[in-house]
């Protein structure tokens, strides 16, 4: 007879091999991290550039520049880049943070050949001609104002805001910033900043060996000169306080409270913290969703995160919950972490906590896009492959004990940073 | 090409298992066939409430997640209107544990009050959340009772109203398990780095002993055919007016499906595409402009939605979509278009198959919709049809009286335009 009641063995991840990147230097300097590992006939390409949100004179030049490239070139009128590339059911994608410009291309590798050269000359000489910018600006503020009814964002803004008073990781965006950038701007971003020494190219898939004689062919003709080096001071902490942003009519609010941790990237503290995290309210079975949600039943869903960018590491819970119940989640949010600053950890949520982290690791590094994802993420925070290495060390090798040194060091504090947003 | 191999347990349990060793991880997905259309109208919303009853313990284990979580597992599900799916992956080694919670919660829930009493909460939280305390949130709220009115697509998921929820009894609960979860109603698939041998005795081990209980035999009213253009116009506290324009089309089995497929690739998939290029970029009359299809497995819709820039109306909004629709069912589309379109399909169907969770779900939803074999017919299905074929079934479809329009307004009218 079956005994339901027994689970089954289980057995533990001890390592996850991660295939380093094939490194090589286009003659121009630009480096290129190779993963040929793909067991489909796909290809992704993507150059990194120096170019975040936060090198812009103006809060959107990144944001629209990479949005419009891919509109016009120099060889293409408006629409005909977008119309060459569907036709063999490849795509772009580009986007931006506040450190970097992503721009992708996603093809089937047989395919590749037709459409790189096209990519290429999107990226490289765009035209953002006046007529497209004015189009997407204006569809940008529309979407804007839609943003801005949700107490979500509301919320994540003025969180954001308040967290990075004297960086550009803090500047928020108004209506009107929609008004007020030019063709003339993102021609003159794009040309600052797009030279060779802000560039780093990722080839990911399953590619012919030729391709790297491809990428030298066409990224070689990006300029190899200096761009002028910006610098920006790190955040190493916040001002901490309670803020309400008033929503009308809301039903639900949003609830954000955090704090700038100075923590180096990769230490053991680092480690720590992220094991921590994941334990109050980086998975389902984390104590804030355990209490909030599947106890309380105050909420959808509540999760904390640790954000790690150049200049500054943070740590944030985020939900929202109904009306009536927004003093009582944000008193449980503050018992969940008075919790973990005074009591140590049971062996079994440990333990738990422990697998699942290792499991989600694996998870993350099934499939050569989802591994040159893990090696993006890293290298530019200065680390390698190793970086995994001693994580999957520092999961298994974490104690109870210190989880509690973690948290009583970093959340001891009153730098902790509330914000809600909602109706009265 | 999805190889995979299928079997029947004796209780009626389908099973399949696809085999990829180039994983760490195998994904494990149960389809149950029971979706809000399966609801009584007087009691909507149930099939979704009942999914996150699903992990509130079962009979011999507590917890669902932890258990999972300690083997490495992540898990999830989500309800439509036409099926329910569960999810897991892990890490291949450990398997069984999946199986092990999957089949005790198929045998029997535990059925604990304070978990209906919390879960009960949380969706009207997800409620608020996802269709009140969002900017255009109640649009399918309103949308599907003026297309629907006979068919149980009437309802969204989440349900009708709050109140649906509110008043869900254990009793309820009980009655919906043993009428829709049992082996007969359900499709185990399974792909990642496993062997069919090693499987198939570990899902024997867990399901086998599971009784059979009856097979759900569904019965819903058919939809009469609409003979008249229907129109609904509301008010509310949005930046900028919006437009939705709901065609009845075929069902998930007719060819007609896969040609709406393809006619909503024509006119919207990417910024190439007809409705983008013209409305936005070359008149710029839109913001923001789709054309999508619901994808129900009954007769579904074919959704046209856009955001008017300020200064266009909602009526010529409407006269703007239509022009276009009235090309489609006008003129053949072009070679170039409808090469375009097939040569995406071609990459998202590879694109798709580098996840083996795609992978498991898909061989579960083709099952449940008659045959997995299906997902590997889908893109010669689309490789068959003709520019004659998108024209026919843009006459029948984009009839004005096959069509149902809401018209969402914006109350607010203070925002600052400066043209350029």
């Amino acid at each position: 007879m079956l005994d339901r009641k027994i689970a089954p063995q289980i057995k533990k991840i001890t390592e996850i091999p991660f295939p380093s990147p094939t490194e090589k230097k286009l003659s121009n300097g630009i480096p290129i991290h190779g993963f040929n590992i793909g067991s489909q006939e796909v290809v992704q390409i993507e150059l990194i550039v120096k170019a975040g949100l936060k090198h812009g004179e103006k809060a959107l030049e990144a944001s629209a520049m990479t949005n419009l490239v891919g509109e016009a070139s120099s060889k293409y009128s408006p629409g005909k880049i977008v119309e060459l590339v569907d036709y063999y059911g490849a795509f772009f994608e580009s986007s931006c943070n506040g450190d970097r410009s992503h721009f992708a291309l996603f093809t089937l590798t047989k395919h590749l050949n037709t459409v790189l050269p096209i990519f290429v000359e999107a990226i490289l000489n765009p035209t953002f001609p006046e007529r497209e910018t004015a189009i997407y600006l204006k569809n940008s503020q529309q979407n804007f104002l839609i943003q801005q009814e949700k107490t979500d964002y509301i919320c994540r803004k003025n969180f954001n805001n308040l967290l990075f008073e004297n960086h550009p990781y803090g500047r928020t965006l108004s209506a009107s910033d929609y008004d007020n950038v030019s063709s003339l701007e993102l021609i003159s971003f794009h040309n600052k900043h797009l030279v060779a020494p802000n560039c780093e190219l990722f080839v990911s898939g399953n590619f012919e060996e030729n391709v790297y004689e491809l990428l030298e062919k066409y990224f070689s003709q990006i300029p190899d000169r200096k761009s002028q080096v910006i610098h920006f001071d790190k955040v190493v902490t916040n001002k901490g306080g309670q803020h309400f942003f008033e929503k009308e009519k809301a039903i639900q609010s949003g609830i954000r409270i955090g704090k700038v941790l100075d923590v180096p990237f990769g230490s053991t503290d680092f480690y720590n913290l992220k094991i921590l995290n994941t334990l109050f309210g980086g998975y389902f079975g984390s104590r804030l969703m355990k209490n909030i949600r599947e106890d309380k039943g105050y909420t959808y869903g509540i999760g904390s995160g640790i954000a790690t960018s150049e200049d500054a590491s943070f740590f944030f819970i985020t939900t929202e919950v109904g009306k009536d119940v927004t003093t009582l989640a944000v008193q449980e949010i503050y018992n969940e972490l008075s919790e973990i600053t005074t009591k140590k950890v049971s062996a079994k949520e440990l333990e738990t906590v422990k697998n699942y982290m290792l499991g989600s690791l694996l998870k993350e590094s099934d499939g050569v896009f989802s591994i040159a994802d893990r090696f993006k993420g890293v290298y530019f925070k200065g680390d390698s492959f190793d970086f995994y290495n001693r994580y999957i060390q520092a999961i298994n090798n974490v104690t109870s004990k210190d989880l509690l040194n973690t948290a009583q060091k970093y959340f001891n504090d009153t730098n902790l940073l509330e914000v809600i947003a909602g109706a009265k | 090409m999805i190889k995979y191999n299928k079997f029947t347990l004796e209780n009626g349990l389908r099973v399949i298992v696809h085999e990829d060793n180039s994983t760490p991880i195998v994904a494990v997905s149960l389809v149950y066939d029971v979706g809000a259309r399966d609801e009584n109208p007087d009691k909507t919303g149930f099939a979704h409430l009942f999914e996150h009853l699903m992990f509130g313990g079962s009979e011999n284990i507590e917890l669902f997640d932890e258990p999972l979580q300690n083997a490495g597992g992540q898990n999830n599900a989500f309800t439509s209107n036409d099926l329910t799916n569960y999810y897991d992956t892990l890490p291949y080694q450990n398997i069984e544990t999946a199986l092990w919670l999957e089949s005790d919660r198929m045998k029997s829930l535990a059925f604990t009050p304070k978990s209906l009493e919390v879960q009960r909460s949380v969706v009207i939280e997800e409620f608020k959340q996802r269709y009140l305390n969002q900017p255009y949130g109640d649009v399918w709220l309103l949308l599907r009772p003026l297309a629907y009115k006979i068919h149980p697509y009437q309802w969204a998921t989440i349900g009708k109203e709050i109140k649906h929820i509110e008043d869900a009894t254990m009793e309820d609960v009980k009655a919906f398990f043993y009428k829709h979860y049992g082996p007969k109603n359900a499709i185990l698939s399974i792909a990642g780095n496993v062997e069919i041998k090693t499987v198939k005795a570990l899902v024997e081990k867990w399901f086998g002993d599971i009784e059979g209980r009856q097979k759900y035999e569904r019965n819903l009213p058919k939809e009469p055919k609409q003979t008249a253009l229907r129109k609904l116009e509301v008010e509310r506290d949005v930046p900028s007016d919006m437009i939705y324009l709901a065609f009845k089309m075929g069902n998930r089995l007719e060819k007609s499906y896969y040609v709406s497929d393809l006619i909503s690739d024509v006119l919207s998939r990417g910024e190439s595409s007809r409705l983008y290029r013209k409305l936005i970029k070359e008149t710029h009359s839109f913001t923001d402009i789709n054309a999508y299809i619901s994808g129900s497995l009954d007769e579904g819709l074919f959704i046209v939605s856009g955001k008017p820039k300020k200064g266009v109306n909602l009526d010529e909004a409407y006269k703007l979509i239509r022009a276009e629709l009235d090309i489609m069912q006008r003129e053949l589309c072009d070679e170039k278009e409808l090469t375009m379109v097939k040569n995406k399909i071609e990459s998202t169907t590879v694109f798709g198959e580098m996840s083996v969770l795609n992978k498991a779900m898909g061989l579960g939803y083709f099952e449940l919709l008659g045959d997995a074999d299906m997902i590997n017919k889908e893109e010669d299905k689309f490789h068959a049809i003709t520019d004659k074929d998108l024209l026919e079934q843009s006459k029948i479809m984009f009839a004005e009286s096959n069509c149902s329009v809401l018209y969402y307004k914006s109350k607010i009218n203070n925002i600052c335009w400066i043209e350029k």
